[in-house]
């Protein structure tokens, strides 16, 4: 038995080690969840409404039911008294909000274009789309709820009858808990707001875009009298969707097992949530006693879900004339859309951008509030950069504002006020754990070379030429600590995992969460790898089943570098805690773990060297040859760790670009773009590039080329990728990476996580360049997206004013 | 998204073979394939519903670039990865290779075929916007054996619409080459790089042996109606050196006979001034190539 350990030795931690996923993933070897056969199985299309908002007369399915190969078709009514409707406590935030009630399809009226009104089961496919043609739904088409603002007045149409009002959720994130707090907190900022030298008072309006995994949603489902019921669903958090099946379909949880497939293109918060469709779908499978399969289209998918960043938000600060940030207030307005999506109802998301609206900024003081209003829209999705993509876009753009009304450069405005002493507590009560976010700004700007830019800068502009540059910044989330996650989600934020050796000196990891294409196999095996001086080749990492893997809440908010590894550390640090134990015991030497040291397959006595094991000998004699062990130890190496922090986590970014403009059309390019970034201790450079490049063309994309459009009655124009534009490689620029990092203190492996939020750094730097080269004509953008159109129509007023 | 039953496909080696299959079914019922791009999503939406999808694929006699007596002839199933680096089209016919090279992205590039984009003349399309301004001509023969050549400002009606029959195919498409010295260009603006034009707008000019123009084709998308002439803006440039003021009298005339409307990807306010700011580089583009 030999081991495949790479010659000399090897420091995994910081190795830019080249995805082990990767080269199944660029064959076409990937297994993803329309891979996945099982025999028998029947195939789901959903019949979807064709308005934003109308009453379901009556639906005719007889020349639907009479087509051969069709098995069964389920509608609100045929199934509204079989299964139980959302909310269930478990899909259910701890947030007071005024939650719908609903069916998986639509049951008296539909809420937006696009949503199931029912569903047709047939032998294939092809079937199933031609049965779904020939359902014919009776509506009667009621007026619409579209504007947020309208639709939040008093004598607004309610779009669910039941609540009074189309505000789903209110908050005020500042100024403490009672009234009166909250009262003599607004009476604070007031008299800031009266005082203050310099006052920036601007409305902000960030349209709806948000994510598009390269896989849609897929759920296949399997049912059996013995098993119980088998769900393959496109997720990013099996162990929930598990609970969440169980508990509205009412089968004992220990009969359910929810597996995400091992390959997923993609989730980006999108496969967060908990959706109807898995409902309905589990529920057929069993209902049938067949396979069941849904595979959603494109149009659908687009139709349906990854729509956020939805948000107006009227900002205002306070400084003096220094430039030292002296009061934020914000009036938040989100357009929730219908809010029937499990988990997170929409709100969640523009939630938790209020609280994440301060930024990596010393506010003395903020008042901040927010009202979501219920829409004819499809409900908001979670997309990365999780709600705060539009106030971060309002708070960068508007300190870019203040900084032009003083007089000053914007990026040593923010320098002035960056949070210079770790922790800290924002306004908004973020914990912000550790870091140093003047080093990752100053190795930024000492990139960016402002001084010489603006030399640079002028002599373009006596050719005629508009330059100009934009900074930005972003505190993300480093994981979901349970502080936060149990009241936003109702869910433990601690990261899980199983580490088990075998006889053969291998191992496997089994982790709850389910990735899509982040590089957790790869990363994982390196700290492994690292842990027991073996090599990543040697390691193997399943995730994503909830019937092999320990309970996590899943891949979202950064949880894999901050919470899933650390879990992966503690727990090979358990098992070196046994192998020292009972090698020292062999070794007929006293010593404990620490005078031990894994390397090179080998553990070595650091007290005398020839002293010592092959790491496969002591693994196999601990878990085959259990004898002669000392008093108390039982053979095997299995162990499960559950990592917590003691208080939430953060990484921190900031960001430049460099654009110019041509002033004849609008049009402008991305010359440069710099970011910086403190990700803690790096586990691979290359998976920590790979995040940072898809977040910054997602940054990009999102700001300048993606848009859903609904047209003034309510229907969705924007169903495919000829009207939904995505940025390609064409599109983007180069970026040039430069890290300055602070290793977390308090993380097993020093490591922060960073998949969840720099897209929202990426509006306000892109804008603030393109503002900047066009000072000229002293044009500030508060609207996104934007676009070449809208830049020239703001030029031309220039010139016209 | 999946197509509505289709019973019969067919790659067939002949034009005779294509006919034969063509015959076995009504007007309407089989469909020509000629790489799909377009298609095959009309297809998948269930917009087309072809019982019979007839593959040209095969048919070599369609893939050949040559000139023969002063013309240029493309086969209809010539891929745009082929027109884009084909020197055939150096020199006068340089505006379909601009165009050529940036239909659609690298993969469409690679299926998508000359034949394909003027048959489907899609709303906005950069192929039938360089060949209605280079004046091409569609060589068609029906299944009954009759051959016609229609000429690009005859053949283009309108979005989705030509003057092709059900029981047409299309053998090739031709240019002559001119007399004497002559330059072609094409330029578009989309949001992305690898978009449909918001505008697009193709010029083809002709020099007479002192060096000015005499003749001009003009012709843009993007307006919603496909490839259109804009010959206000030609009549503009006869007898100019395209000296600035010629090609901004010619842009004047481009715009007074264009409408252009507002829709999601642009004002009509903004599609004008594309216009301007595309058509000004164009023509200049197309002088400079055919003083050359």
């Amino acid at each position: 038995m030999t081991s495949t350990i790479r010659p000399g030795s090897v420091e995994w931690m910081g190795e830019r080690l080249a995805r082990k996923e990767d080269l199944r993933l660029v064959t076409g070897k990937g297994k993803y969840l329309a891979d996945i056969i099982i025999p028998g199985a029947l195939h789901a299309v959903f019949v979807r409404s064709e308005y934003a908002h109308a009453k379901i007369l009556g639906i005719d399915l007889a020349e639907a039911e009479s087509l051969p190969g069709v098995i069964a078709i389920y509608t609100g009514e045929s199934i509204k008294d079989l299964i139980n409707p959302m909310p269930q406590a478990i899909v259910k935030p701890n947030l007071s909000a005024k939650y719908p009630t609903f069916w998986p399809l639509a049951v008296g009226k539909v809420t937006f274009h696009g949503e199931p009104v029912a569903l047709v089961i047939a032998r294939d496919k092809y079937v199933a789309e031609d049965a779904s043609e020939l359902v014919l739904v009776d509506y009667e088409e009621l007026p619409v709820v579209l504007d947020p603002e309208k639709a939040l007045s008093p004598d607004s149409l309610v779009v669910h009858e039941k609540d009074g009002t189309n505000e789903i959720f209110s908050m005020t994130f500042t100024g403490g808990e009672t009234e009166e707090e909250q009262k003599l907190n607004e009476k604070e900022v007031n008299s800031i707001f009266d005082t203050a030298p310099v006052v920036v008072k601007e409305r902000f309006r960030t349209h709806r875009t948000g994510l598009t995994p390269m896989e849609p949603r897929g759920v296949l489902c399997d049912w059996n009298e013995s098993d119980g019921l088998t769900a393959y669903i496109t997720t990013q958090r099996p162990h929930i969707d598990r609970l969440a099946l169980s508990d509205i379909l009412e089968i004992s949880a220990e009969r359910v097992r929810v597996i995400a497939p091992r390959d997923q293109g993609g989730g980006f918060g999108v496969k967060a949530p908990f959706y109807r469709e898995n409902i309905i779908i589990a529920y057929a499978a069993k209902a049938l006693s067949k396979p069941v399969r849904w595979i959603e289209s494109r149009y659908e998918s687009l139709m349906n879900v990854g729509q956020e960043r939805d948000q107006i938000n009227e900002l205002q600060i306070a400084a003096d004339r220094e430039g030292n940030l002296l009061g934020l207030r914000n009036r938040g307005i989100a357009d929730n859309g219908v809010g029937t999506t499990g988990v997170y109802w929409g709100f969640v998301m523009p939630f938790l951008g209020a609280i994440e609206l301060p930024n990596a900024y010393k506010w003395p003081k903020a008042d901040i509030s927010l009202k979501v209003a219920t829409t004819n829209k499809a409900c908001l999705t979670p997309s990365r950069a999780f709600g705060h993509f539009p106030t971060r876009f309002a708070v960068e753009r508007c300190i870019d504002m203040v900084a032009h009304k003083i007089g000053i450069e914007p990026s040593d405005l923010r320098r002035k006020n960056l949070v210079d002493t770790l922790p800290y507590t924002s306004v908004t009560n973020e914990y912000y754990d550790s870091g140093d976010f003047l080093k990752v700004w100053d190795t930024l700007t000492a990139k960016a070379d402002l001084a010489n830019f603006r030399k640079t800068q002028s002599e373009a502009l006596k050719e005629n030429r508009y330059i100009g540059i934009g900074f930005g910044c972003g505190v993300e989330l480093s994981g979901v600590a349970s502080e936060l996650l149990v009241p936003m989600e109702n869910q433990p934020g601690y990261g899980a995992a199983t580490v088990r050796l075998d006889p053969r000196g291998k191992v496997q990891v089994f982790g709850g969460d389910a990735p899509g294409g982040q590089g957790h196999e790869t990363t994982t095996a390196q700290v492994v790898a690292s842990e027991f001086g073996i090599d990543p080749a040697d390691v193997v990492v399943t995730t994503g089943d909830t019937g092999t893997t320990p309970f996590g809440s899943g891949s979202i908010g950064a949880r894999a570098g901050s919470y899933f590894v650390s879990a992966v550390a503690d727990a090979c640090r358990e098992l070196k805690e046994k192998i020292t134990r009972i090698l020292a015991y062999d070794l007929e030497i006293e010593a404990r773990n620490e005078h031990f040291e894994f390397i090179d397959g080998e553990v070595i006595y650091i007290g005398d060297r020839s002293k010592k094991s092959s790491f496969l000998s002591i693994v196999e004699r601990i878990i085959m040859f259990p004898i002669n062990l000392p008093k108390g130890e039982v053979g095997g190496l299995d162990a499960t760790a559950f990592f917590e922090a003691p208080k939430p986590m953060i990484c921190f970014n900031a960001d430049c670009c460099i654009v110019e403009v041509n002033i004849e059309t609008g049009d402008f390019e991305i010359l440069k773009w710099i970011t910086t970034e403190d990700v803690g201790n790096v586990i691979n450079p290359l998976v920590v590039d790979g995040q940072m490049h898809g977040a910054i063309v997602q940054g990009i994309s999102n700001t300048v080329f993606e848009e859903f459009v609904y047209d003034d009655q309510g229907q969705q124009l924007s169903a495919d990728f000829e009207n939904y534009k995505l940025a390609t490689a064409a599109d983007v620029p180069n970026i040039d990476i430069h890290y300055a990092t602070t290793p977390c203190p308090h993380t097993p492996l020093g490591t922060r996580g960073i998949g969840e939020g720099r897209p929202s750094s990426i509006p306000g730097t892109l804008t603030n360049a393109v503002c900047d080269a066009l000072a000229p004509f002293q044009i500030e953008i508060n609207e996104l997206p934007l676009r070449p159109n809208s830049i020239w129509e703001k030029i031309q007023q220039a010139k016209q004013a | 998204m999946y197509p509505a039953e289709i019973k019969e496909y067919h790659r067939p080696d002949s034009i005779n073979q294509v006919f034969e299959i063509m015959a076995h079914h009504d007007e309407g019922e089989s469909l020509l394939l000629a790489g799909g791009q377009s298609s095959m999503q009309a297809i998948k939406s269930r917009m087309l519903r072809p019982q019979c999808i007839i593959d040209l694929q095969n048919l070599q006699e369609l893939k050949t670039v040559k000139v023969e007596s002063g013309t240029l002839k493309i086969g209809a199933m010539v891929r745009y990865c082929e027109l884009a680096k084909n020197s055939a089209l150096d020199k006068n016919f340089t505006g379909l290779k601009d165009a050529a090279t940036h239909v659609g992205d690298r993969q469409v590039r690679n299926r998508g075929t000359i034949g394909g984009s003027v048959c489907w003349n899609y709303a906005a399309a950069c192929t039938p916007t360089a060949v209605l301004a280079l004046d091409g001509r569609m060589h068609l023969v029906s299944s009954k054996g009759d051959s016609r050549v229609v000429k690009a400002d005859d053949f283009f009606l309108g979005p989705l619409d030509t003057a092709k029959s059900e029981s047409d195919i299309l053998i090739c498409v031709s240019f002559e080459q001119p007399e004497t010295k002559a330059g072609s260009a094409y330029k578009k603006w989309g949001l992305v790089k690898d978009a449909l034009p918001v505008v697009g707008i193709c010029a083809f000019i002709k020099l007479d042996t002192s060096g000015l123009c005499c003749e001009a084709r003009i012709a843009v998308t993007g307006m919603g109606l496909g490839a259109q002439r804009a010959t206000a803006g030609e009549a503009a440039l006869l007898s100019s050196d395209g000296d600035p003021k010629s090609i901004e009298a010619a842009i004047d005339g481009i715009c007074a006979t264009i409408d252009a409307p507002t829709d999601l990807s642009a004002t009509s306010d903004y599609r004008y001034q594309l216009i301007r700011n595309l058509g000004f580089e164009v023509i200049q583009i197309a002088f400079k190539r055919a003083s050359i």
